[in-house]
C-alpha cells in the first residue's frame, strides 16, 4: 500500500482554505505558501499515522498555528514594507481602506495576538478551540484577545471595530 | 465585530492559489530518504566502531585497509566462485567487473558478489575488512554482512517497495571506500 494514499485528496480540499488562514497569519502571500507547505510536509512525513488513527485535520491546523507562532522573527523583518493607506481623497471606498488598514494594523500586533484575531473572527472558533490550537490556556486567549481588538481599534480609521 | 469579520474574510481572498501536494510529496520523501541515509550511516558507524574496539590499538597499526575500486588491483588468477552465506576471509578489496561486484580476500580468494549486491549498487568495506555493508534488495535497505558468520544487520528503514521496483537508487553507503 502506499504509504501516502488519500494525502493528495486531503490537500486538494483544504489547501486554500489553508492558505487563506496562513496569508492572514503572515501577511505576505510567499511566506503563507512556505508556511503551508512547511506544514503539509510534515503532514505528509506522519501521514499513514494521522490517516490511520488520528485526526488529520486537527494536526494540520494546530502546526500551521505553532509553525506561525515559531516565524516570529523571520515574519517581523518581511512584512508590511510598502503599505500606506491611500489618501481618502482618491477612488476608494471605505470597505477598501478599512482593509487596507486593517492590513497594516495586523502587521504591528505580535504573532500570538494576531492569531487570536485570525482563529476567533476569521474562522469562527471559540475560546477553547482557539486556546487548544494556540497550545495556551483560555485566560490567555481572552487577555490576548482583548489587547489585540484595543489595538486594532486605535489603528482603524473612525469607528471601524467598534 | 462583522466589520472586523467581513474584513478578514475579504483580505483572505487576496491569498493566491496554490497546488501544494506534489511538493509537499517530494519533500516528505526527500526528508525520509534523508532519516534513511543517517540512520544507514549510523548502523555502519556503530559496526564499524565495534570492529575497531575488537581489533584493538596494537593490531590496527598493521590492518591492511580493504579497497574498493572499479577495477581489481591486478590480473586474477583464480577463478572467482560465488559468494557463499559465510566463511569468507578479510578482503583485501571489492571491484566492479562486467557490472557485478567481486571481493578479493587477502588470501587471493575472489568471490562473485553480483547474486548479492545489486550490479551499480552502494557498497562499503570496513577497516579490518570483515564486514561489507550494501543494499539489499529483497530486505529494500542497506544491511552490514559479517563475511566469517553471515550475521546480517539491516538498518531500521525501508526503502518503499514500488521505488526498489521502479529503480530509484539506493542511498549511498558513505563514500565508496572504507565505512
Amino acid at each position: 500500500m502506499d504509504r501516502y494514499e488519500g494525502f493528495r485528496e486531503f490537500v486538494d480540499a483544504r489547501q486554500q482554505s489553508l492558505m487563506r488562514t496562513a496569508y492572514l497569519l503572515t501577511g505576505d502571500s510567499h511566506l503563507a505558501e512556505d508556511l503551508v507547505q512547511t506544514v503539509l510536509t510534515r503532514v505528509a512525513s506522519h501521514w499513514s499515522r494521522l490517516a490511520g488513527t488520528g485526526n488529520p485535520e486537527a494536526y494540520t491546523r494546530k502546526a500551521l498555528v505553532n509553525q506561525h507562532l515559531s516565524w516570529r522573527r523571520r515574519r517581523s523583518f518581511s512584512e508590511i514594507a510598502g503599505l500606506e493607506v491611500p489618501d481618502r481623497g482618491e477612488a476608494h471606498d471605505d470597505a477598501t481602506l478599512r482593509r487596507l488598514a486593517l492590513r497594516q494594523s495586523l502587521a504591528k500586533l505580535s504573532p500570538k495576538q494576531r492569531a487570536v484575531i485570525v482563529l476567533r473572527f476569521y474562522e469562527d472558533r471559540s475560546e477553547q478551540e482557539t486556546a487548544q490550537l494556540m497550545g495556551c490556556s483560555v485566560g490567555t486567549v481572552k487577555s490576548q484577545t482583548r489587547y489585540a481588538l484595543s489595538k486594532l481599534r486605535a489603528l482603524a480609521p473612525e469607528e471601524a471595530y467598534r | 465585530m462583522n466589520a472586523l469579520r467581513d474584513d478578514l474574510h475579504e483580505l483572505a481572498l487576496e491569498a493566491p492559489s496554490v497546488d501544494l501536494a506534489s511538493r509537499a510529496l517530494a519533500a516528505a520523501r526527500r526528508r525520509r530518504a534523508v532519516r534513511l541515509t543517517v540512520s544507514v550511516a549510523a548502523t555502519v558507524a556503530v559496526v564499524t566502531g565495534g570492529v575497531a574496539v575488537a581489533v584493538g590499538a596494537p593490531e590496527r597499526a598493521t590492518v591492511v585497509t580493504p579497497q574498493v575500486s572499479p577495477l581489481p588491483s591486478d590480473v586474477i588468477t583464480q577463478e572467482a566462485r560465488p559468494l557463499p552465506g559465510n566463511g569468507v576471509g578479510a578482503l583485501l578489496e571489492a571491484y566492479q567487473q562486467q557490472g557485478r561486484w567481486y571481493l578479493r580476500t587477502r588470501e587471493g580468494q575472489s568471490y562473485d558478489a553480483g547474486e548479492v549486491i545489486q550490479g551499480d549498487g552502494p557498497l562499503s568495506i570496513t577497516a579490518d575488512g570483515r564486514r561489507i555493508a550494501y543494499f539489499d534488495r529483497k530486505l529494500r535497505t542497506i544491511v552490514v554482512r559479517d563475511l566469517a558468520s553471515g550475521q546480517i544487520w539491516g538498518a531500521p528503514l525501508q526503502l518503499p517497495a514500488r521505488d526498489v521496483r521502479r529503480g530509484v537508487r539506493a542511498p549511498a553507503v558513505a563514500q565508496r571506500g572504507c565505512a
